[in-house]
C-alpha cells in the first residue's frame, strides 16, 4: 500500500521487528516516555535504609506535597508530551488521603501505570478501586519473613502481617504483581524464606541490595546496615543459583530480568545523547517528579532540577538535559578501568554518596572492584 | 463494527500506540501498535462502520488495488479482533 507518508509506517515496522525499542526511539526524539510521580515522602513504615522518607514535620520544613488537582493537571501535560509509562510511588502513596482521587483521574489518561506500595495500607476501599482500575503492574516491598524482622528493619512487627494481608488482596486483582525485597544486614539471612512467601503470590521476585545514602533532606542508617560489596554479590549469586537450579529457561530469564544490578547504558542503543554524563535513559526519555514538585532525571538525584508545576511540564522537560551539560565526573572516574560496564559511573549515585558530582566514593569503588573480580 | 469504548490511540515518538484506559486494563494487557494504514482504519472505526465502507475509504485514500486494500484491512481486523478492541 502506497501511503501519503511512509515514515511512520517504517518506524512502526522497525519497532515491530525489535530493531529498536520504544524507549530508545523516545530518547532519540527527547520524548518523556517514562515518568515517576513521587506523591509523598511520608511513609507509615520507618525502614532503616530508606533514602527518601520524611515524617510530616521534616517534610513541612522542606516544602509541601503537591495537591491532587496539581498532580492531575500535570499528568495531563505529561500525557500530551508523550509519557506512556507512569510509576506512582512515594514514600507510601496509599498514605495520601486523596490517593484515590489522583489515581482515578490518571487512569483515564492512557498511561501504563505501575504502583509501588508496601501493601500494609490495603483495605476494602483500595481493593474495590484496584478491581475497577487495576494498575498494569504493582510492586510490593516485602522486608522480611517474620514479624521480628519487620520490627528490626521497618520499626513495626505488625506491618509484617499487614503486608501479607495486603499481598492477599492484591493477588486477587488483575495486575502484574511483583514482590521486591531490599536486603540489609538485618534480613540478609532470609532470602529463601522471603522468596518462598513472595512465590505464594507471584513468580516475579526481585532483590535489591545496592543501597545509597539518603537524599533530599531524608536521613537513614544505611551506612551501618547495608551489605558489604562481598555480601551483596554473594546474595545475588545465591538468588541466581536458586533459579538456575530450577533448570527452567523461563525462570532463569525472569531472574535475570529482575536483577537490579544491570548497567544498560544508552551506548547499547548505538548512539550518544545529551546529557552525556548520564549513562542511562534518565533525562533522555525518563524523568522523576518529587513530592514537592521538582523534575529530576531520576529519583536518585537531588539537583539540579526544573520546576514543572511552575514553568509547565514541557518547558521543564526540555530544559532538564541542559542543566547537566557542564557537569563532569571526577578525573579518576573518567579514566577508571571499570568505567565500561563494571561501574555504572552514575552521577546520581556519586551525588547521593558524596554530596557532589566531583568527589570519588570509596564505597562505589569497592562495589565496582568486587563486580570486576566476579566478572573475570 | 466499531472500536470498543475505553481504548485510546496515542501518537508517541512517531509511533501509533493503542492503550486501554480505566477498566479496560482488566481485559487488555500490553500494547497494540499500528502502522500508518492501521491508524487510518482505526480513525474510521471510532464511529460504527461497515467492511465495504472501510474498503472504499482505503481505496480513496491510498493508491492501491482492491486486493491489496482488502488484505491490509483483513490484517488489521484480525489483529483488532485478537486484541479484543473490536465491537461487532
Amino acid at each position: 500500500m502506497k501511503e501519503s507518508t511512509v515514515s511512520k509506517n517504517q518506524l512502526a515496522r522497525e519497532w515491530d521487528s525489535s530493531e529498536i525499542t520504544l524507549a530508545a526511539r523516545a530518547a532519540q526524539r527527547h520524548v518523556p516516555l517514562g515518568g515517576t510521580f513521587e506523591l509523598t515522602p511520608r511513609c507509615n513504615l520507618n525502614c532503616r535504609m530508606c533514602y527518601v522518607r520524611l515524617d510530616t514535620s521534616e517534610m513541612k520544613k522542606i516544602g509541601r506535597e503537591r495537591t491532587a488537582k496539581e498532580w492531575i493537571a500535570l499528568a495531563r501535560e505529561a500525557a500530551d508530551e508523550g509519557t506512556l509509562n507512569l510509576l506512582i510511588t512515594g514514600g507510601e502513596p496509599l498514605l495520601r488521603e486523596d490517593f484515590a482521587e489522583i489515581y482515578t483521574a490518571i487512569c483515564q489518561m492512557g498511561f501504563i501505570i505501575t504502583l509501588n506500595t508496601n501493601a500494609t495500607l490495603m483495605n476494602s476501599e483500595y481493593l474495590d478501586l484496584f478491581k475497577k482500575y487495576p494498575p498494569t503492574a504493582t510492586n510490593v516491598t516485602l522486608y522480611g519473613a517474620s514479624a521480628e524482622t519487620y520490627e528490626k528493619v521497618c520499626g513495626s512487627a505488625a506491618a509484617f502481617y499487614k503486608t501479607i494481608e495486603g499481598l492477599e488482596m492484591l493477588s486477587s486483582i488483575p495486575t502484574e504483581l511483583e514482590v521486591r525485597t531490599t536486603f540489609i544486614k538485618d534480613n540478609v539471612g532470609e532470602l529463601d524464606e522471603v522468596r518462598r512467601i513472595a512465590n505464594k503470590y507471584t513468580k516475579r521476585f526481585a532483590i535489591n541490595a545496592f543501597l545509597n545514602k539518603a537524599i533530599r533532606g531524608a536521613s537513614s542508617e544505611v551506612e551501618n546496615v547495608r551489605l558489604s560489596p562481598r555480601e551483596l554479590f554473594d546474595l545475588y549469586k545465591d538468588n541466581a543459583e536458586y533459579y538456575n537450579a530450577l533448570n527452567d529457561p523461563e525462570e532463569i530469564a525472569l531472574e535475570k530480568n529482575m536483577d537490579t544490578d544491570n548497567h544498560i547504558g544508552v551506548k547499547d542503543y548505538g548512539f550518544d545523547l545529551p546529557p552525556k554524563i548520564i549513562t542511562c535513559l534518565a533525562a533522555k526519555s525518563m524523568y522523576w517528579i518529587t513530592w514537592d514538585g521538582k523534575m529530576l532525571p531520576c529519583g536518585s538525584f537531588s539537583s539540579p532540577y526544573t520546576l514543572p508545576f511552575e514553568e509547565g511540564f514541557k518547558k521543564a522537560w526540555d530544559r532538564l538535559p541542559g542543566l547537566f551539560e557542564d557537569i563532569e565526573l571526577p578525573e579518576k572516574c573518567k579514566t577508571c578501568e571499570f568505567a565500561d560496564g563494571k561501574c555504572s559511573n552514575c552521577p546520581a549515585i556519586l551525588q547521593s554518596e558524596t554530596g557532589s558530582f566531583g568527589t570519588v566514593s570509596e564505597y562505589i569503588c569497592a562495589v565496582a572492584l568486587e563486580r570486576a573480580g566476579r566478572k573475570k | 463494527m466499531k472500536i470498543k469504548e475505553g481504548f485510546l490511540l496515542r501518537e508517541i515518538a512517531d509511533c501509533y500506540i493503542v492503550v486501554p484506559v480505566g477498566s479496560r486494563v482488566i481485559d487488555f494487557k500490553g500494547l497494540m501498535t499500528l502502522n500508518h494504514s492501521g491508524h487510518f482504519i482505526w480513525n474510521h472505526l471510532i464511529e460504527d462502520n461497515t467492511y465495504e465502507k472501510l474498503l472504499d475509504s482505503i481505496l480513496q485514500e491510498y493508491e492501491v488495488d482492491e486486493d491489496t486494500a482488502r488484505k491490509d484491512l483483513d490484517e488489521f481486523l484480525d489483529k483488532a479482533r485478537e486484541s479484543g478492541v473490536l465491537e461487532e
